[in-house]
């Protein structure tokens, strides 16, 4: 049980905001911000996964497969992965092959990840302040892509 | 004009450096809507993917000689704009695909006669700077460039 002066000043301090709440105000802004960005940032990815879905063969003029669903999967769980407060829609293009390529770019400077099938991306980085250049290739840990995208951003 | 391709069993053209194509020769890639994109940097360029290998036997990348378009009294705008989907195209010298490592070969097709294929073209380096020695044949007015300039 509370003693008086216990309740007094726990009845103070929820009647007078002082800088605690204002930073708890703060982080409960954050997070909703950060969860809007999140959903405008799926949001997108959603439709651009529609409008790849919707590609016939020779979507190109030659002839160019449509976008395969287990691919798309795939990528949809990388995305998900990848995702951090920050990071930027990325450019989703299709393959000619069916797959799928996502790009992060800053100039000259840039993330490629071409996904053929699930389990199986070759990835490009470019940053040329840092005198970075690799190429490689990833199955399903995407952590050295996660950092390298804190990188670029 | 060009000698027939080399072909298996199948009658796939196999992957093969035509002899009959010449380093000055021009290559042209038709461009989509679906290979033109604008980066988070607000730079509307084409992606990489466009010299991308296909899902044939023999995972080429499709592209047109222009010599064979042009013997035929057509430009390469009014050829190329015959297909579907077509919003521009780029052009290359054959030269600055080889020197890349890179096969350019024929292929006609029965709807496109000047069709052509390009094999072993690895690395997205080599791609990226392939596309930075390709011109706009037509088209792609949009475009900030095809693929943004390395700085010197």
């Amino acid at each position: 049980m509370h003693s008086t002066t216990e309740q007094k000043e726990y009845g103070q301090r929820q009647s007078v905001p002082g800088p605690a709440s204002e930073v708890a105000m703060q982080r409960v802004q954050d997070i909703f911000r950060q969860k809007n960005d999140f959903l405008r940032w799926s949001k997108y990815i959603e439709n651009r996964f529609d409008q790849l879905n919707n590609l016939e063969r020779g979507w190109d003029s030659y002839d160019a497969s449509p976008i395969r669903y287990t691919t798309a999967k795939f990528v949809g769980d990388m995305l998900e992965a990848l995702y951090f407060d920050g990071l930027k829609t990325p450019v989703i293009a299709p393959l000619k092959s069916g797959g799928i390529q996502l790009e992060w770019h800053r100039g000259e400077d840039c993330l490629e990840i071409e996904v053929e099938r699930p389990n199986f991306a070759n990835c490009y980085i470019c940053i040329e302040a840092d005198d970075i250049e690799d190429e490689f290739r990833i199955k399903s840990d995407f952590s050295k892509i996660r950092e390298m995208l804190k990188q670029l951003m | 004009m060009l000698g027939d391709p080399p072909r298996d069993n199948d009658g796939v053209v196999v992957p093969h450096d035509h002899a009959d194509i010449s380093d000055d020769d021009v290559i042209i890639k038709r461009v989509s809507p679906n290979d033109i994109h604008t980066g988070q940097d607000g730079i509307i360029r084409i992606a990489t993917t466009l010299f991308g290998a296909s899902s044939d036997k023999y995972s080429g990348s499709s592209i047109n000689i222009a010599k064979i378009i042009e013997a035929n009294g057509l430009t390469i705008e009014a050829y190329c704009s015959q297909f579907p989907n077509v919003v521009g195209a780029i052009s290359v010298p054959a030269s600055s695909i080889r020197k890349h490592g890179a096969k350019v070969g024929f292929e006609p097709l029965e709807n496109d006669r000047a069709h052509g294929e390009i094999w072993d073209l690895k690395g997205k380096s080599n791609i990226k700077d392939l596309m930075r020695e390709c011109r706009i044949e037509f088209g792609l007015e949009n475009l900030t460039c095809i693929y943004p300039a390395k700085k010197d």
